[in-house]
């Protein structure tokens, strides 16, 4: 059975991921930081980071107060919400772009009101911040989600009921609690958003040097069958990527430690951390 | 309360903005030139051809990765092999993958001008630029789907009732599909939906190893994009109605296997 | 005998040793309880009897057969899973019957010993319920049945009452003993608390650090503890350090005969609260001070003070006619004590 799978695996997955950093090599280092130094390269490439940094903070806010108003059945309409929010792990990433599109584009009512205030929700950055919004959404609420769960309310309101402020009822008692949830999901957003292509694609408008992000980029090496340059830029991707998600699983909790309680009585919470692994 | 109701206000606006507006525009789109309009779309060639398309690799998906993915969570959560840390970090690689670079990395392996493309190829075996080029791709990405539902699902419910099966003179065999199978098959159905979900939904990285040719090897999600980017706006707003409509039926049964405690997101 | 256990190692990856050196042997018929604290390898012991984990040297005998080599499956053992580990996907029915269409026995036989099971374990009626729609002493009852439905040869039980109440534990253990008094099956079950192992078991095993500290009869094990470890944890217990001088433990005011031990050793004597009697005051008699009594039903544990500043616990009978008011002065004997050699 062990058998079976490592080589599935390896047929699938590491075969594959290591033909791809060969290649990008096949021209040594240098050829490999070449491939990368061009300007529009290196534009979307900096801008996918940027771009994906963007979109994963402001889910992580958003889906975070989601999360709580779910948890804690504040928000009126919870049940239809809470299903809403799989949505974009339900439709197509390019069905999420199209609908995007169809929404806000210059052509439509919204996105043609918009555009005369100097808005564009679609073919600009803010369309690629969005679509990368809309595919990672789900996961900034379902990672805080369960931690919630594991967190009476009671514990809330036996803070209040000692004269704590709402702030700092936040601050001392929810935080502490949720924060492996929130990086996860932070993680787990900027590497998706860094990755997505379909919903990208549709609603960014691609143009080199201004709205074309990495993988869109890599796409057009690819058209124009440029290999090694688009083994190079997937390589620095799969980096960072990589880093994303492994970065927050590493030694997060020493500084978040010292950022979220200065006086360090969050020992008793690192049972939980793993909790937030998903 | 008032900071309440501004979060509650601010939540409603991101999900207006983000998700009900988008959806509700698509679905008018595609019934603005009536019902017959929309039939009239996606009953043309070209889109019912990727349409089947697009279930024909998400069946030979499900076939393949749902019984390799419940092997390979079992080995992983059971730790039943030396090097199982190995396979838990591989099965993850693909979630960091682009799409994009899954397809190039299948290309540089399989791809027509490699060793391996080359051999097979001469064997009377195509698979780049074909439809087992576009399942290895599907596979690929969907793969760590049910591995990732499943392995910390296995560790919760642990062994116990394994055992008892075991002392009871249960082989290997029969305990799997008397006691396992049973007890994770919400956790089992809500990650073949998933990977239904992603299957039917992947683009990049079959678009790169399909060669895009109308009505052999376009898919839905390909047709879709092919349309919008010739400005047939229509004709992608109707597939991508249908392609919608079954997600519609993804989420609900979502919350089906969710609400029975067991499912969580990937 | 039934089960024979010899040198019996097991580490674990880590280089911890979970047993040292066991080797015990039971015989047909008899019931043994596995007594001792958590973490001292008692589950782990049972769990390499059943087969559900491997020793890492030693010897098991089943009915004279080495099954050192045979998987769980086809060991013939009953296992009773702490939390009972009840198919939670089936009925009460399916669960006492899964072993026997595992064995693949006819419909109706199966139909039959279920039946039969479910009498016995006083069910009737609740073979189509689920685990979740049961008590915890029922799905106790149903776990006994499913491991006695496949009839093995021996039954082991991991510590079978912990997740009842008290009130039902004592109901419960006394019934499993009844049947298995009925069918007479070799049985050993796992416990931390004494009183459960003193009860019911033919011979108790106490455990300690991996190793056999004991195993004899409850009234031996009760009376004549063979170490330091099994005189403190059966039961509260006074406990004091002296020197022997002159062949005698001066210890409480009373003087002990030092039995083996030699002058200038150093030893521990343990009593228990039970064994110390308190009078009146009386001139010859040893003095001690009442400090605290507080009434629990048929005993009374009364604390006391002694000339020396040392306190002991003592139990009377509640019905016993000493003045116990806080700070009343009576006298005070010992009836029985252990000493030891202070390792």
């Amino acid at each position: 059975m062990a058998g079976v799978v490592c080589g599935y695996l390896l047929l699938l997955v590491v075969c594959p991921v290591g033909a791809i950093v060969r290649q990008a090599f096949s021209g040594g280092v240098g050829g490999f930081f070449q491939a990368l130094a061009s300007p529009i390269g290196a534009h979307a490439l900096l801008l996918s980071c940027w771009t994906a940094a963007v979109a994963a903070v402001v889910n992580a806010v958003m889906g975070t107060c989601t999360a709580y108003l779910i948890a804690r059945k504040h928000l009126p309409g919870r049940r239809v919400v809470s299903a809403l929010i799989d949505l974009p792990l339900a439709v197509p990433t390019t069905v999420g772009g199209l609908m995007l599109v169809l929404a806000y584009s210059p052509a439509t009512r919204i996105g043609g009101w918009l555009a005369a205030h100097h808005v564009n929700l679609v073919y600009s950055r803010i369309g690629i911040v969005l679509a990368m919004a809309f595919v990672t959404f789900p996961f900034a609420v379902r990672t805080v989600e369960p931690l919630l769960d594991s967190l009476d309310a009671s514990v809330e309101e036996a803070a209040f009921t000692l004269g704590a402020s709402r702030l700092r009822v936040f601050w001392q008692v929810l935080w502490p609690t949720l924060w492996p949830g929130v990086v996860t999901g932070l993680s787990l957003c900027f590497s998706r958003g860094l990755a997505e292509f379909g919903a990208v694609v549709l609603a960014s408008g691609n143009l080199p040097l201004h709205t074309e992000v990495a993988p869109v980029y890599l796409y057009g090496l690819l058209e124009n069958n440029e290999t090694s340059g688009a083994a190079a830029v997937s390589v620095a991707l799969l980096v960072l990527s990589v880093l994303g998600l492994v970065v927050p699983l590493c030694r997060p909790r020493q500084w978040w430690k010292r950022l979220a309680e200065p006086r360090g009585r969050r020992a008793r919470n690192h049972a939980r951390v793993g909790a937030a692994r998903v | 309360m008032k900071m309440r109701m501004a979060l509650s206000a601010g939540v409603y606006l991101w999900f207006l903005i983000l998700i009900l507006i988008p959806a509700i525009t698509m679905v008018e789109g595609a019934l603005s030139h009536g019902v017959n309009g929309f039939f009239a779309q996606v009953l043309q060639p070209e889109a019912v051809s990727a349409l089947r398309l697009s279930f024909l690799i998400t069946a030979l998906t499900l076939l393949i990765n749902l019984p390799l993915g419940v092997i390979t969570a079992l080995l992983i959560a059971r730790r039943s092999f030396p090097g199982w840390q190995v396979v838990n970090a591989v099965v993850d690689l693909p979630f960091a993958l682009s799409p994009v670079i899954a397809g190039l990395a299948l290309l540089l392996v399989y791809g027509p001008n490699t060793l391996l493309g080359a051999f097979l190829q001469n064997h009377g075996v195509k698979v780049m630029f074909a439809l087992p080029g576009m399942v290895l791709a599907t596979l690929l990405v969907t793969f760590p789907l049910v591995v990732r539902e499943l392995v910390p699902l296995l560790r919760q419910l642990g062994l116990r009732q394994e055992e008892a099966a075991w002392t009871l003179g249960a082989s290997a065999w029969r305990t799997f599909w008397l006691v396992t199978l049973p007890r994770i098959r919400f956790g089992l159905g809500y990650s073949a939906v998933l990977t239904i979900a992603r299957a039917l939904g992947e683009f990049g990285a079959v678009l790169v190893v399909s060669g895009n040719l109308v009505g052999v090897t376009q898919t839905a999600t390909l047709y879709v994009y092919q349309a919008t980017e010739n400005n047939d706006l229509q004709a992608a707003d109707a597939v991508s109605t249908v392609l919608a409509l079954v997600s519609f039926v993804i989420l609900i049964l979502m919350q089906v296997f969710k609400g029975r405690g067991e499912g969580r997101i990937s | 005998m039934t089960i024979q256990v010899t040198n019996l190692v097991k580490r674990f990856a880590s280089g911890t040793a979970a047993l040292q050196d066991v080797s015990f042997s039971v015989r047909e018929g008899e019931m043994i309880g596995l007594l001792g604290p958590s973490g001292s390898g008692k589950t782990t012991l049972l769990r390499m009897i059943a087969g559900l984990d491997r020793q890492t040297a030693g010897e098991i005998r089943i009915r004279g057969q080495v099954v050192d080599n045979l998987p769980a499956q086809r060991r013939g053992v009953g296992f009773v899973f702490q939390n009972y580990a009840l198919f939670q996907h089936m009925t009460v029915f399916s669960n006492i019957a899964f072993g026997l269409r595992v064995k693949r026995l006819g419909k109706r036989e199966i139909q039959d010993r279920v039946m039969r099971l479910l009498r016995l374990v006083r069910l009737e009626g609740y073979e189509d319920r689920y685990p979740h729609q049961l008590s915890g002493g029922q799905a106790q009852r149903v776990a006994l049945a499913r491991a006695l439905a496949p009839e093995p040869s021996v039954l082991l039980l991991d510590e079978p009452f912990a997740a009842v109440d008290t009130k039902i534990r004592k109901e419960l253990r006394r019934w499993v003993r009844q049947i298995h008094d009925e069918i007479g099956i070799t049985s050993i079950f796992v416990t931390h608390d004494q009183e459960e192992a003193l009860e019911i078991a033919d011979r108790v095993l106490v455990m300690h650090q991996g190793r056999v500290e004991q195993f004899a009869t409850p009234q031996e094990v009760w009376e004549r503890p063979l170490s330091p470890f099994v005189a403190g944890f059966l039961g509260d217990v006074n406990e004091g350090a002296a020197t022997v001088r002159d062949r005698q433990v001066r210890l409480w005011g009373h003087t002990f005969p030092a039995g083996e031990f030699a002058d200038g050793e150093r030893v521990r004597v343990f009593v228990r609260p039970s064994d110390i009697e308190l009078g009146p005051a009386a001139p010859d008699a040893v003095p001690a001070q009442v400090r605290e009594a507080v009434w629990a039903g048929e005993r009374t544990q009364v604390r006391v003070q002694l000339a020396d500043q040392s306190t002991l616990q003592v139990s009377l009978p509640s019905d016993r006619s000493v003045d116990l008011t806080p700070g009343q002065s009576v006298s005070m004997c010992i009836r029985k004590f252990q000493i030891f050699a202070e390792a």
